[in-house]
């Protein structure tokens, strides 16, 4: 463990957090940070995000630390219909209340962890995917704020797609 | 609760006035740790309740946008329901607009409406599903015989809901305008055999013993021009232009480009294997993508030429994708190459499905002029290949869109389809009773694009449309 470099991370509610460099650069943001700034023993602040938050993205980058680089994503027009499967770690590491989905998902997109991020966002098109509007509402407790006059005229809009 | 006990919750107010996270943390252990089952039962319900969150309402619009990729179409439109806030947010340009990207689909003020996303997501349901939601059947009047032949295959040709044949003796042609329910024929002033028909929105372009003929579908008129070669590789008539590419029998390739209204016709030859073209908005500039075969390699670029100042001009040459080949198979290019294909051009995507004996693995090439973007896709399972697509076999036409899905007819009254890039997605369209007639035997010609497939049956034209604004009669 001695060759490589520490970095120490500093959440936005003051809990440092020191890992392996490998780890901190699962961010693109401290990744560039880094560089900028040569090195330095100073924590870096990342005010965006909280204690147990800064926690589970550090969990997830420890874990996918020697993951390959991602491949680009310019081939994102060919990606429509992507497969929601998501690797059976990153589903247990997912099982977490909304709210800390919320926060991860934002946090991975401040810090630009793209594949974290992609994990969030499967997870989120999962808890969706072919369930009706009355569904996702439970699941998300949203009030239905149409009038049932609106919620008819929709309904007839969309017959078609409802065979299934 | 002591004597003297504060009934407002003096506990709770102490709790509140907690400065630090450490305190709130070891106070609120401390807590925890009096309490009961039930109690806890009390918390636990609180908790799934309060730690519940409106993702899709809360996050920023480009992370829902990323979110909505990994979705079916349906759920989007569904996803419209569910609030008013999801209704404005899943309704946006911001959302549309990727998808129609990614299905080719020009980024109209119709298509980006609500209104108009649903009718393209409707029609996209009827594609998939393989339901199409209209068929007809056209009788031959002078029975053309379109027997299994290799020779009919440049002979019968779709456009914009025209379709063009050729008589059994191959002096006239037609064209049956099935929105307009109306049959027209057209005779080649040589009175030769006609070898190659091609029909264009408003343009049918005729081959018939060395002449190139063009006719103006709306004033009848036509223009003719020489060219004394036999094979016609590509045709592609844009605005005033015809782009060809015509095969010399040693197969080398010449790129035309004929201006019907001034009758000029400039040529330049083509190195490598041409695959197919595409023409820009104002046809100033005709793209051949092209396929180079060096060792074990297969390069594909794209290639503009310029047709400003009547001249046909190479401007510029890009690499676009090289991919490693398996074997020596797929080259050289020969005609009967071209047939196990089919093509579709759609706003500025052209897409290329390619089979056949000598070649590793079918393709599926996908051409996007809008980013300049060539997409090359292999399909390498054989054993779906093998259950969905029946034989590789000339006459075997396929219906392709813009987005990989590729139908084909089977022998039992079938059409068979499956994606491209969704393989799951395979399905069998049924025929009703009565079309047999046009899938006796293998003789049958296909044509189509994504919004409608046709066959060329011995009694007649079949057609089925898969788009609910495409009428005919």
């Amino acid at each position: 463990m001695s060759g490589e470099e520490m970095i120490t991370l500093k959440s936005s509610d003051d809990v440092s957090f020191t890992v392996e460099r490998s780890v901190a650069e699962r961010s693109i943001l401290i990744k560039h940070l880094l560089e900028d700034l040569g090195t330095s023993t100073e924590p870096i602040p990342i005010p965006n995000v909280n204690e147990p938050v800064l926690n589970k993205v550090i969990e997830w980058s420890i874990h996918h630390k020697n993951d390959p680089p991602s491949t680009d994503d310019n081939d994102s027009e060919n990606n429509r219909r992507r497969t929601t499967d998501i690797d059976e770690w990153d589903q247990k590491f997912m099982q977490v209340d909304q709210e800390m989905l919320f926060e991860i998902i934002l946090a991975a997109n401040y810090l630009d962890i793209k594949p974290l991020l992609d994990v969030g966002c499967k997870t989120v098109a999962n808890m969706i995917k072919g369930k009706s509007p009355e569904e996702i509402r439970k699941t998300f407790n949203i009030q239905n704020d149409f009038t049932p006059e609106e919620e008819d005229q929709i309904r007839r809009e969309n017959e078609w797609a409802e065979d299934r | 609760m002591g004597p003297g006990g504060d009934p407002h919750g003096g506990f709770a107010s102490a709790f509140a006035s907690l400065q630090t996270n450490q305190a709130r943390q070891t106070a609120l252990d401390q807590l925890l740790d009096l309490l009961q089952p039930n109690e806890w039962r009390r918390i636990y319900n609180r908790a799934s309740k309060t730690l519940q969150r409106d993702i899709v309402g809360c996050l920023p619009l480009e992370l829902v946008v990323e979110m909505t990729t990994y979705l079916d179409l349906r759920d989007i439109l569904r996803l419209q329901r569910v609030s008013k806030q999801w209704q404005d947010r899943l309704s946006s340009n911001a959302v549309y607009r990727p998808v129609l990207r990614f299905y080719c689909v020009p980024e109209t003020e119709t298509n980006l409406s609500t209104e108009g996303f649903r009718a393209f997501v409707e029609r996209r349901y009827s594609l998939e599903t393989g339901s199409p939601c209209r068929q007809a059947v056209y009788p031959w009047l002078d029975g053309p015989d379109y027997a299994y032949d290799t020779a009919t295959l440049g002979l019968v040709s779709y456009c914009s809901a025209k379709v063009a044949w050729v008589s059994r003796d191959k002096r006239r042609a037609f064209v049956r305008d099935l929105q307009a329910g109306a049959v027209a024929d057209f005779v080649p002033v040589t009175r030769g055999t006609i070898s190659t028909i091609h029909v264009s929105g408003s343009f049918l372009f005729v081959q018939a013993s060395g002449h190139c003929t063009v006719w103006n579908l709306a004033s009848g008129e036509s223009t003719s021009v020489r060219i004394p070669s036999s094979s016609i590789f590509e045709v592609n008539i844009r605005d005033n232009y015809v782009a060809m590419i015509l095969q010399s029998p040693t197969k080398q390739h010449t790129l035309y480009s004929w201006n019907l209204i001034s009758g000029s016709l400039r040529s330049v030859g083509l190195d490598a294997n041409p695959m197919f073209t595409h023409w820009n908005e104002d046809a100033s500039v005709i793209t051949v993508i092209e396929l180079d075969l060096p060792e074990s390699l297969s390069r594909f670029f794209r290639k503009k030429y310029s047709t400003s100042n009547d001249n046909l001009i190479l401007v510029e040459s890009k690499l676009l994708v090289t991919k490693p080949r398996h074997s020596q198979s797929y080259g050289p290019l020969t005609t009967a190459f071209r047939y196990n294909q089919y093509l579709c051009r759609y706003g500025t995507a052209v897409t290329q499905y390619l089979a056949g004996a000598n070649l590793d693995a079918p393709m599926f090439i996908c051409y996007r002029a809008s980013t300049d973007h060539l997409a090359v896709f292999t399909i390498d399972d054989t054993d779906t290949l093998n259950a969905h697509i029946p034989g590789v076999n000339i006459s075997q036409g396929r219906l392709l869109s813009p987005d990989g899905l590729v139908y084909s007819p089977s022998l039992t009254n079938e059409l068979k389809m499956h994606s491209v890039f969704a393989p799951g997605i395979k399905r069998d369209v049924n025929f009703p009773i009565g079309y047999q007639d046009f899938f006796q035997g293998i003789g049958n010609l296909t044509f189509g694009n994504h919004q409608l497939y046709g066959v060329i049956g011995t009694k007649g034209i079949a057609v089925w449309s898969f788009d609910p604004d495409l009428k005919f009669y």
